[in-house]
Protein backbone atom coordinates (compact mmCIF):
# COMPACT_ATOMS: atom_id res chain seq x y z
CA UNK A 1 0.00 0.00 0.00
CA UNK A 2 1.02 3.47 -0.75
CA UNK A 3 -0.51 6.63 1.58
CA UNK A 4 -0.53 9.99 -0.26
CA UNK A 5 1.07 11.26 3.21
CA UNK A 6 1.27 15.37 2.81
CA UNK A 7 4.81 16.97 3.40
CA UNK A 8 4.06 17.79 7.17
CA UNK A 9 6.59 20.40 8.88
CA UNK A 10 5.87 18.64 12.34
CA UNK A 11 6.01 14.92 13.89
CA UNK A 12 4.72 14.07 16.98
CA UNK A 13 5.04 10.08 17.69
CA UNK A 14 4.02 8.07 20.79
CA UNK A 15 3.49 4.47 21.36
CA UNK A 16 0.06 5.04 22.98
CA UNK A 17 -3.51 3.97 21.48
CA UNK A 18 -4.90 7.28 20.81
CA UNK A 19 -7.34 8.28 21.40
CA UNK A 20 -8.38 6.72 24.17
CA UNK A 21 -10.32 7.71 27.57
CA UNK A 22 -6.80 7.63 29.41
CA UNK A 23 -4.77 10.35 30.95
CA UNK A 24 -2.33 10.03 28.30
CA UNK A 25 -4.36 10.38 25.08
CA UNK A 26 -5.69 13.79 26.81
CA UNK A 27 -1.76 14.72 27.06
CA UNK A 28 -0.85 13.55 23.56
CA UNK A 29 -4.44 15.74 22.06
CA UNK A 30 -3.19 18.83 24.58
CA UNK A 31 0.83 18.54 22.85
CA UNK A 32 0.38 17.59 19.54
CA UNK A 33 -2.05 20.39 18.68
CA UNK A 34 0.00 23.07 20.58
CA UNK A 35 3.08 21.39 18.33
CA UNK A 36 0.58 21.14 15.27
CA UNK A 37 -0.45 24.89 15.34
CA UNK A 38 2.89 26.19 15.86
CA UNK A 39 4.39 24.61 12.97
CA UNK A 40 1.17 25.14 10.94
CA UNK A 41 0.38 20.80 10.60
CA UNK A 42 1.74 17.89 11.04
CA UNK A 43 1.95 14.15 11.38
CA UNK A 44 0.50 12.35 14.49
CA UNK A 45 1.59 8.57 14.89
CA UNK A 46 0.29 6.65 17.31
CA UNK A 47 -0.94 2.98 18.18
CA UNK A 48 -4.11 1.70 16.56
CA UNK A 49 -6.54 -1.39 17.75
CA UNK A 50 -8.92 -2.87 15.33
CA UNK A 51 -11.92 0.21 15.75
CA UNK A 52 -9.85 3.06 15.13
CA UNK A 53 -9.01 3.75 10.64
CA UNK A 54 -5.31 3.52 10.26
CA UNK A 55 -5.41 6.53 8.60
CA UNK A 56 -7.41 9.98 9.20
CA UNK A 57 -7.14 13.59 7.32
CA UNK A 58 -7.74 16.21 9.14
CA UNK A 59 -7.36 19.54 7.00
CA UNK A 60 -3.41 20.16 7.79
CA UNK A 61 -3.13 17.47 10.42
CA UNK A 62 -2.90 13.63 9.22
CA UNK A 63 -2.75 10.68 11.93
CA UNK A 64 -1.05 7.41 11.10
CA UNK A 65 -1.89 4.27 13.51
CA UNK A 66 0.38 1.48 13.21
CA UNK A 67 -1.98 -1.39 13.19
CA UNK A 68 -0.85 -4.58 13.85
CA UNK A 69 -1.96 -6.45 16.67
CA UNK A 70 1.30 -7.93 17.94
CA UNK A 71 0.61 -9.80 21.10
CA UNK A 72 4.61 -9.49 22.32
CA UNK A 73 4.98 -6.13 23.91
CA UNK A 74 8.74 -6.23 22.68
CA UNK A 75 7.62 -7.16 18.83
CA UNK A 76 5.14 -4.75 18.89
CA UNK A 77 7.38 -1.65 20.06
CA UNK A 78 10.09 -2.82 17.60
CA UNK A 79 7.54 -3.21 14.61
CA UNK A 80 6.12 0.21 15.46
CA UNK A 81 9.64 1.56 15.67
CA UNK A 82 10.75 0.02 11.95
CA UNK A 83 7.46 1.40 11.00
CA UNK A 84 7.93 5.48 11.96
CA UNK A 85 12.05 4.63 10.42
CA UNK A 86 10.00 3.91 6.99
CA UNK A 87 7.68 6.77 7.14
CA UNK A 88 10.80 8.93 7.83
CA UNK A 89 12.79 7.25 4.99
CA UNK A 90 9.73 7.73 2.86
CA UNK A 91 10.22 11.36 2.64
CA UNK A 92 8.73 12.84 5.88
CA UNK A 93 12.79 13.43 7.18
CA UNK A 94 13.02 15.93 4.39
CA UNK A 95 9.80 18.01 5.09
CA UNK A 96 10.43 17.75 9.09
CA UNK A 97 11.43 21.01 10.94
CA UNK A 98 10.22 19.49 14.67
CA UNK A 99 9.82 16.09 16.07
CA UNK A 100 7.86 15.10 19.89
CA UNK A 101 8.24 12.02 21.00
CA UNK A 102 7.40 10.05 24.19
CA UNK A 103 9.10 6.67 24.47
CA UNK A 104 12.35 5.41 23.13
CA UNK A 105 10.24 3.16 20.64
CA UNK A 106 9.18 6.50 18.68
CA UNK A 107 12.19 8.64 19.59
CA UNK A 108 15.49 5.61 18.46
CA UNK A 109 14.39 6.18 14.65
CA UNK A 110 14.03 10.07 15.09
CA UNK A 111 17.16 10.79 17.34
CA UNK A 112 18.88 8.97 14.50
CA UNK A 113 18.13 10.76 11.42
CA UNK A 114 17.57 14.26 13.02
CA UNK A 115 21.12 15.17 12.69
CA UNK A 116 21.02 18.40 10.21
CA UNK A 117 17.24 18.02 9.51
CA UNK A 118 14.94 19.06 12.44
CA UNK A 119 15.00 19.49 16.00
CA UNK A 120 13.63 17.11 18.58
CA UNK A 121 11.83 17.10 21.85
CA UNK A 122 11.53 14.28 24.18
CA UNK A 123 8.51 14.46 26.70
CA UNK A 124 9.84 11.91 29.47
CA UNK A 125 6.28 10.87 31.19
CA UNK A 126 7.38 7.67 32.00
CA UNK A 127 10.07 5.12 31.60
CA UNK A 128 10.11 1.67 30.33
CA UNK A 129 12.60 0.58 32.10
CA UNK A 130 11.05 1.43 35.37
CA UNK A 131 7.41 1.21 34.06
CA UNK A 132 8.29 -2.46 32.20
CA UNK A 133 9.36 -4.51 35.10
CA UNK A 134 6.00 -4.62 36.86
CA UNK A 135 3.82 -5.77 34.01
CA UNK A 136 6.80 -8.20 32.99
CA UNK A 137 8.32 -9.24 36.02
CA UNK A 138 10.71 -11.51 33.94
CA UNK A 139 12.57 -9.01 31.67
CA UNK A 140 15.92 -9.60 32.47
CA UNK A 141 18.75 -7.22 33.97
CA UNK A 142 20.28 -7.63 30.48
CA UNK A 143 17.55 -6.78 28.91
CA UNK A 144 16.59 -3.54 30.75
CA UNK A 145 20.29 -2.40 30.68
CA UNK A 146 19.12 -2.79 26.59
CA UNK A 147 16.13 -0.76 27.13
CA UNK A 148 17.62 2.05 29.48
CA UNK A 149 20.60 2.29 26.20
CA UNK A 150 17.69 3.41 24.30
CA UNK A 151 16.62 5.85 26.79
CA UNK A 152 19.66 7.07 27.29
CA UNK A 153 20.29 7.71 23.56
CA UNK A 154 17.09 9.49 23.07
CA UNK A 155 17.80 11.48 26.30
CA UNK A 156 22.01 12.23 25.05
CA UNK A 157 20.76 13.10 21.58
CA UNK A 158 17.20 14.94 21.98
CA UNK A 159 17.61 19.09 21.86
CA UNK A 160 15.08 19.60 24.23
CA UNK A 161 13.34 17.06 27.03
CA UNK A 162 10.28 17.99 28.80
CA UNK A 163 8.77 16.71 31.61
CA UNK A 164 6.12 16.72 33.96
CA UNK A 165 7.61 16.90 37.60
CA UNK A 166 10.54 17.64 39.36
CA UNK A 167 10.89 14.16 40.62
CA UNK A 168 11.13 13.39 36.80
CA UNK A 169 13.55 15.68 36.24
CA UNK A 170 15.95 15.01 39.38
CA UNK A 171 15.68 11.57 38.31
CA UNK A 172 17.09 12.30 34.95
CA UNK A 173 19.78 14.50 36.43
CA UNK A 174 20.91 11.18 38.39
CA UNK A 175 20.76 9.74 35.43
CA UNK A 176 23.33 11.97 33.96
CA UNK A 177 20.80 14.68 31.59
CA UNK A 178 22.14 18.55 32.91
CA UNK A 179 18.64 19.93 34.21
CA UNK A 180 19.27 23.24 31.95
CA UNK A 181 18.32 20.93 29.36
CA UNK A 182 15.22 19.73 31.04
CA UNK A 183 12.24 21.81 31.14
CA UNK A 184 9.30 20.67 33.82
CA UNK A 185 5.74 21.50 32.70
CA UNK A 186 3.33 20.08 34.54
CA UNK A 187 0.08 18.46 32.84
CA UNK A 188 -2.65 20.69 33.08
CA UNK A 189 -6.61 20.16 33.54
CA UNK A 190 -9.78 21.96 32.66
CA UNK A 191 -11.52 24.00 35.70
CA UNK A 192 -14.81 21.90 35.95
CA UNK A 193 -17.55 24.32 37.40
CA UNK A 194 -19.99 22.10 38.70
CA UNK A 195 -22.48 19.65 37.00
CA UNK A 196 -26.04 18.73 37.88
CA UNK A 197 -25.59 16.17 40.19
CA UNK A 198 -25.89 12.32 38.95
CA UNK A 199 -29.21 10.63 39.50
CA UNK A 200 -28.02 7.64 40.76
CA UNK A 201 -25.14 9.47 43.32
CA UNK A 202 -25.20 8.26 46.62
CA UNK A 203 -25.76 11.58 48.89
CA UNK A 204 -22.27 11.99 50.16
CA UNK A 205 -19.49 9.89 48.44
CA UNK A 206 -15.72 9.55 48.23
CA UNK A 207 -14.79 9.56 44.66
CA UNK A 208 -11.69 7.15 43.51
CA UNK A 209 -11.24 7.48 39.62
CA UNK A 210 -8.95 6.31 36.95
CA UNK A 211 -6.87 3.29 36.19
CA UNK A 212 -6.57 0.11 38.85
CA UNK A 213 -2.59 -0.89 38.23
CA UNK A 214 -1.18 -1.71 41.17
CA UNK A 215 0.64 1.47 41.80
CA UNK A 216 -2.22 3.31 42.43
CA UNK A 217 -2.89 1.96 45.54
CA UNK A 218 -6.56 1.11 45.38
CA UNK A 219 -6.13 -1.62 48.19
CA UNK A 220 -4.91 0.26 50.39
CA UNK A 221 -8.23 2.75 50.28
CA UNK A 222 -10.12 -0.56 49.96
CA UNK A 223 -8.46 -1.22 53.45
CA UNK A 224 -9.12 1.88 54.84
CA UNK A 225 -12.83 1.93 53.89
CA UNK A 226 -13.16 -1.32 56.35
CA UNK A 227 -11.99 0.85 59.22
CA UNK A 228 -14.94 3.67 58.40
CA UNK A 229 -17.61 1.00 59.07
CA UNK A 230 -18.98 2.78 61.66
CA UNK A 231 -20.22 6.02 59.83
CA UNK A 232 -23.45 5.64 58.79
CA UNK A 233 -23.98 6.30 54.66
CA UNK A 234 -20.36 6.24 53.88
CA UNK A 235 -20.05 5.62 49.85
CA UNK A 236 -17.36 5.27 47.49
CA UNK A 237 -17.44 5.36 44.27
CA UNK A 238 -14.97 3.87 41.86
CA UNK A 239 -15.10 4.98 37.89
CA UNK A 240 -12.90 3.04 36.47
CA UNK A 241 -10.97 3.33 33.36
CA UNK A 242 -10.46 0.04 32.47
CA UNK A 243 -13.43 -2.86 32.02
CA UNK A 244 -14.57 -4.69 35.01
CA UNK A 245 -13.02 -7.62 34.28
CA UNK A 246 -9.75 -6.51 35.18
CA UNK A 247 -10.48 -4.84 38.44
CA UNK A 248 -12.15 -8.11 39.09
CA UNK A 249 -9.29 -8.76 41.63
CA UNK A 250 -10.40 -5.54 43.82
CA UNK A 251 -13.99 -6.78 43.87
CA UNK A 252 -13.08 -9.62 45.77
CA UNK A 253 -11.24 -7.69 48.02
CA UNK A 254 -14.25 -5.08 48.84
CA UNK A 255 -16.26 -8.68 49.24
CA UNK A 256 -13.42 -10.13 51.50
CA UNK A 257 -13.31 -6.90 53.53
CA UNK A 258 -16.98 -6.24 54.18
CA UNK A 259 -17.10 -3.03 52.45
CA UNK A 260 -18.66 -4.20 48.97
CA UNK A 261 -21.98 -2.73 49.61
CA UNK A 262 -20.80 0.26 50.19
CA UNK A 263 -19.08 0.56 46.73
CA UNK A 264 -20.51 1.85 43.70
CA UNK A 265 -18.29 0.24 40.37
CA UNK A 266 -19.24 2.35 37.21
CA UNK A 267 -16.71 1.47 34.50
CA UNK A 268 -15.24 3.29 31.30
CA UNK A 269 -16.90 5.83 31.55
CA UNK A 270 -15.88 9.22 28.64
CA UNK A 271 -14.90 12.40 29.83
CA UNK A 272 -18.29 14.03 29.79
CA UNK A 273 -20.08 11.00 31.74
CA UNK A 274 -16.93 11.28 34.10
CA UNK A 275 -17.30 15.19 34.80
CA UNK A 276 -20.36 15.58 36.92
CA UNK A 277 -19.02 12.63 39.51
CA UNK A 278 -16.28 14.45 40.04
CA UNK A 279 -17.45 17.68 40.83
CA UNK A 280 -20.27 16.04 42.94
CA UNK A 281 -17.95 13.94 45.02
CA UNK A 282 -16.90 15.15 48.53
CA UNK A 283 -13.76 14.39 48.23
CA UNK A 284 -11.51 12.10 45.75
CA UNK A 285 -8.79 10.05 47.17
CA UNK A 286 -5.32 9.34 45.45
CA UNK A 287 -4.06 6.41 47.49
CA UNK A 288 -0.58 6.00 45.17
CA UNK A 289 1.62 3.91 46.38
CA UNK A 290 5.54 4.13 47.37
CA UNK A 291 7.17 2.26 44.23
CA UNK A 292 9.91 2.96 41.91
CA UNK A 293 7.36 3.87 39.47
CA UNK A 294 5.80 6.71 41.98
CA UNK A 295 9.07 7.69 43.46
CA UNK A 296 11.85 7.43 41.61
CA UNK A 297 10.59 8.14 38.37
CA UNK A 298 7.87 10.30 39.15
CA UNK A 299 4.40 11.23 37.40
CA UNK A 300 2.10 14.13 37.16
CA UNK A 301 -1.18 12.72 38.12
CA UNK A 302 -4.24 13.67 36.34
CA UNK A 303 -6.33 12.35 38.82
CA UNK A 304 -5.22 15.12 41.29
CA UNK A 305 -5.31 17.65 38.86
CA UNK A 306 -8.58 17.17 37.46
CA UNK A 307 -10.23 16.89 40.77
CA UNK A 308 -9.10 20.18 42.33
CA UNK A 309 -9.79 21.67 39.04
CA UNK A 310 -13.44 20.86 39.79
CA UNK A 311 -12.61 21.87 43.42
CA UNK A 312 -12.85 18.79 45.34
CA UNK A 313 -10.06 18.47 47.62
CA UNK A 314 -7.98 15.24 47.25
CA UNK A 315 -6.72 13.26 49.92
CA UNK A 316 -3.12 11.67 48.27
CA UNK A 317 -0.78 9.84 49.84
CA UNK A 318 2.39 12.71 50.88
CA UNK A 319 4.74 11.45 48.20
CA UNK A 320 6.78 14.16 46.45
CA UNK A 321 5.12 13.81 42.86
CA UNK A 322 1.99 14.53 45.19
CA UNK A 323 3.63 17.41 46.81
CA UNK A 324 4.53 19.32 43.84
CA UNK A 325 0.59 19.97 43.39
CA UNK A 326 -1.36 19.57 46.83
CA UNK A 327 -0.39 21.57 50.15
CA UNK A 328 -1.50 19.57 53.33
CA UNK A 329 -4.50 21.67 54.85
CA UNK A 330 -4.42 24.34 52.31
CA UNK A 331 -5.68 22.72 49.13
CA UNK A 332 -5.74 18.96 50.19
CA UNK A 333 -4.76 16.67 52.59
CA UNK A 334 -1.60 14.13 53.25
CA UNK A 335 -1.39 10.65 54.15
CA UNK A 336 1.68 8.51 54.67
CA UNK A 337 1.64 6.02 51.90
CA UNK A 338 0.53 2.47 52.00
CA UNK A 339 -0.88 3.06 55.14
CA UNK A 340 -4.90 1.91 55.81
CA UNK A 341 -5.02 3.10 59.30
CA UNK A 342 -3.81 7.00 58.34
CA UNK A 343 -5.89 7.08 55.29
CA UNK A 344 -8.42 6.06 57.38
CA UNK A 345 -7.96 8.77 59.99
CA UNK A 346 -7.75 11.10 57.24
CA UNK A 347 -10.74 11.06 55.72
CA UNK A 348 -12.41 10.58 59.04
CA UNK A 349 -11.43 13.96 60.20
CA UNK A 350 -12.37 15.79 56.71
CA UNK A 351 -15.88 13.76 56.85
CA UNK A 352 -15.97 15.72 60.20
CA UNK A 353 -15.51 19.30 58.79
CA UNK A 354 -17.14 19.63 55.94
CA UNK A 355 -16.71 23.58 56.05
CA UNK A 356 -13.01 22.53 55.84
CA UNK A 357 -13.44 20.67 53.19
CA UNK A 358 -15.02 23.14 50.88
CA UNK A 359 -12.70 25.90 52.03
CA UNK A 360 -9.78 23.44 51.02
CA UNK A 361 -11.31 22.47 47.73
CA UNK A 362 -12.05 26.47 46.60
CA UNK A 363 -8.14 26.88 47.14
CA UNK A 364 -7.57 23.74 45.06
CA UNK A 365 -9.68 25.26 42.38
CA UNK A 366 -7.74 28.52 42.85
CA UNK A 367 -4.34 26.90 42.69
CA UNK A 368 -5.53 25.36 39.08
CA UNK A 369 -7.04 28.64 37.75
CA UNK A 370 -3.57 30.07 38.49
CA UNK A 371 -1.13 27.92 37.02
CA UNK A 372 -2.23 24.39 36.14
CA UNK A 373 -4.71 24.63 33.08
CA UNK A 374 -4.21 23.28 29.88
CA UNK A 375 -3.45 26.56 28.56
CA UNK A 376 -0.70 27.30 30.73
CA UNK A 377 1.26 23.68 30.05
CA UNK A 378 0.35 24.66 26.30
CA UNK A 379 1.93 27.78 26.56
CA UNK A 380 4.88 26.86 28.15
CA UNK A 381 5.33 24.11 25.38
CA UNK A 382 4.80 26.55 22.48
CA UNK A 383 7.22 28.44 23.65
CA UNK A 384 9.99 25.70 22.83
CA UNK A 385 8.13 24.60 19.89
CA UNK A 386 9.00 28.41 18.36
CA UNK A 387 12.72 28.56 19.91
CA UNK A 388 13.26 25.27 17.71
CA UNK A 389 11.45 25.81 14.99
CA UNK A 390 13.21 29.01 14.40
CA UNK A 391 16.37 27.68 14.83
CA UNK A 392 17.58 28.88 18.38
CA UNK B 1 -27.40 16.70 -0.51
CA UNK B 2 -24.89 13.88 0.45
CA UNK B 3 -22.24 14.22 2.93
CA UNK B 4 -19.10 12.86 3.79
CA UNK B 5 -18.99 9.86 5.81
CA UNK B 6 -15.24 9.19 6.28
CA UNK B 7 -14.63 9.27 9.96
CA UNK B 8 -13.35 12.36 11.28
CA UNK B 9 -12.19 14.37 14.46
CA UNK B 10 -8.57 14.57 16.48
CA UNK B 11 -10.02 13.62 19.68
CA UNK B 12 -13.54 12.16 18.89
CA UNK B 13 -14.64 10.78 16.23
CA UNK B 14 -17.62 11.55 14.10
CA UNK B 15 -18.49 11.31 10.26
CA UNK B 16 -16.90 14.16 8.41
CA UNK B 17 -19.96 15.57 6.78
CA UNK B 18 -18.41 17.66 3.94
CA UNK B 19 -20.21 17.74 0.86
CA UNK B 20 -19.86 14.36 -0.77
CA UNK B 21 -18.10 14.48 -3.95
CA UNK B 22 -18.31 10.57 -5.02
CA UNK B 23 -18.31 7.68 -3.61
CA UNK B 24 -15.26 4.86 -2.63
CA UNK B 25 -15.19 2.53 -5.20
CA UNK B 26 -15.03 -0.46 -2.40
CA UNK B 27 -16.98 0.61 0.76
CA UNK B 28 -19.50 3.04 -1.56
CA UNK B 29 -19.57 5.24 1.14
CA UNK B 30 -19.99 8.92 -0.06
CA UNK B 31 -16.30 10.69 0.48
CA UNK B 32 -15.45 14.11 0.29
CA UNK B 33 -11.92 15.25 -1.91
CA UNK B 34 -10.37 15.78 0.96
CA UNK B 35 -10.80 12.01 2.45
CA UNK B 36 -10.44 9.88 -0.66
CA UNK B 37 -7.25 9.13 -2.30
CA UNK B 38 -6.42 7.75 -5.97
CA UNK B 39 -5.15 4.14 -5.40
CA UNK B 40 -4.50 1.78 -8.48
CA UNK B 41 -6.72 3.63 -10.89
CA UNK B 42 -9.30 4.19 -8.23
CA UNK B 43 -10.57 6.61 -5.89
CA UNK B 44 -10.94 5.27 -2.10
CA UNK B 45 -11.63 6.27 0.68
CA UNK B 46 -8.78 7.74 3.24
CA UNK B 47 -9.79 4.30 5.66
CA UNK B 48 -9.98 1.69 2.52
CA UNK B 49 -6.86 3.24 1.35
CA UNK B 50 -4.80 2.84 3.81
CA UNK B 51 -5.53 -1.33 3.95
CA UNK B 52 -5.16 -1.52 0.11
CA UNK B 53 -2.74 -3.47 -1.59
CA UNK B 54 0.52 -1.61 -3.49
CA UNK B 55 -0.73 1.19 -5.78
CA UNK B 56 0.82 2.15 -9.04
CA UNK B 57 0.95 6.32 -8.01
CA UNK B 58 4.55 7.48 -8.16
CA UNK B 59 7.39 8.40 -5.47
CA UNK B 60 5.78 11.99 -5.70
CA UNK B 61 2.41 13.92 -6.98
CA UNK B 62 1.58 17.48 -6.92
CA UNK B 63 -1.98 18.32 -5.68
CA UNK B 64 -4.23 21.37 -5.42
CA UNK B 65 -4.86 21.68 -1.66
CA UNK B 66 -7.67 23.78 -0.57
CA UNK B 67 -6.63 27.21 -0.96
CA UNK B 68 -5.39 26.23 -4.94
CA UNK B 69 -1.85 26.19 -4.28
CA UNK B 70 0.51 23.44 -5.18
CA UNK B 71 1.57 21.43 -2.26
CA UNK B 72 3.83 18.27 -2.53
CA UNK B 73 2.68 14.52 -1.21
CA UNK B 74 5.09 11.99 -1.12
CA UNK B 75 4.04 7.85 -1.03
CA UNK B 76 4.48 6.43 1.99
CA UNK B 77 5.35 2.34 1.37
CA UNK B 78 3.58 0.14 4.22
CA UNK B 79 5.55 -3.06 4.25
CA UNK B 80 3.56 -5.42 6.00
CA UNK B 81 5.58 -8.31 5.50
CA UNK B 82 7.89 -6.37 6.98
CA UNK B 83 8.01 -7.64 10.21
CA UNK B 84 6.54 -10.32 11.93
CA UNK B 85 6.62 -12.35 15.22
CA UNK B 86 7.31 -16.04 14.19
CA UNK B 87 9.11 -15.28 11.49
CA UNK B 88 11.48 -12.26 11.40
CA UNK B 89 14.26 -11.51 14.18
CA UNK B 90 15.90 -9.31 12.13
CA UNK B 91 14.64 -6.41 14.19
CA UNK B 92 15.52 -7.90 17.63
CA UNK B 93 18.52 -7.81 16.44
CA UNK B 94 18.88 -4.63 14.81
CA UNK B 95 18.28 -3.07 17.71
CA UNK B 96 20.35 -5.26 19.79
CA UNK B 97 18.24 -7.89 21.76
CA UNK B 98 18.94 -11.67 21.61
CA UNK B 99 16.10 -13.79 19.59
CA UNK B 100 15.39 -15.06 23.44
CA UNK B 101 14.96 -12.10 24.85
CA UNK B 102 11.36 -11.04 23.83
CA UNK B 103 10.21 -13.80 25.24
CA UNK B 104 9.96 -12.21 28.54
CA UNK B 105 7.29 -9.56 26.96
CA UNK B 106 4.89 -12.71 25.95
CA UNK B 107 1.25 -12.38 26.95
CA UNK B 108 -2.02 -11.57 25.13
CA UNK B 109 -3.40 -10.53 28.85
CA UNK B 110 0.36 -8.86 29.86
CA UNK B 111 -0.42 -7.20 26.15
CA UNK B 112 -4.05 -5.25 27.29
CA UNK B 113 -2.63 -4.65 30.97
CA UNK B 114 0.70 -3.06 29.56
CA UNK B 115 -1.44 -1.04 27.49
CA UNK B 116 -3.43 0.52 30.32
CA UNK B 117 0.02 0.58 32.38
CA UNK B 118 1.37 2.69 29.60
CA UNK B 119 -1.56 4.96 29.48
CA UNK B 120 -3.02 3.72 26.20
CA UNK B 121 -6.61 1.38 25.93
CA UNK B 122 -7.19 -1.55 24.19
CA UNK B 123 -10.45 -0.69 23.39
CA UNK B 124 -11.78 2.93 22.70
CA UNK B 125 -15.76 2.22 21.75
CA UNK B 126 -16.89 5.36 24.02
CA UNK B 127 -14.73 8.19 21.55
CA UNK B 128 -16.41 6.81 18.62
CA UNK B 129 -19.39 9.22 17.31
CA UNK B 130 -19.99 10.36 21.22
ZN1 LIG C 1 -14.06 3.16 1.53
ZN1 LIG D 1 -14.64 14.15 4.33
Amino acid sequence: MNLPLQSHPALYAAFDVYPSAKGAATHIQQAAQTLFDAAGGGLLYVLGNERLPRFQREGAVEILRFGRLLDNYLHRALAYSAELQAVLEDGLQDSLQIAQFRDPWSGIPLVRRATGRYRTIYEVNGLPSVELPMAYPKIGAATLGKIRALEDECLTRADRIVVPSGVIRDNLARRGVAPERVSVIPNGTELNHGHARPEDAPKRYILYFGAVQPWQGLDVLLRALQRLQDIPDLHLVICCSVKSRRAKGYQKLAEKLGVAERITWLHRLNKEELAPWVSNAYISVAPLTECARNIDQGCCPLKILESMGAGVPVIASDLPVVRELVEHRENGYLVAPERPAELARGLRVLLDYPDTVAQMGAAAQRKIAEGLQWSHANAALQQIHVELISGK
Amino acid sequence: MTKCEVKAGFFVLRPCEAPSAMQCSICERPMCLRHSMPVEGEMLCTECGAVQGDSDTGDEEYYMDDDGAIATRWFYSYRQHYYTETGDADMLTEQGFGADEAAAFAGAADMLDMQDNMGGDDDSADLFDS
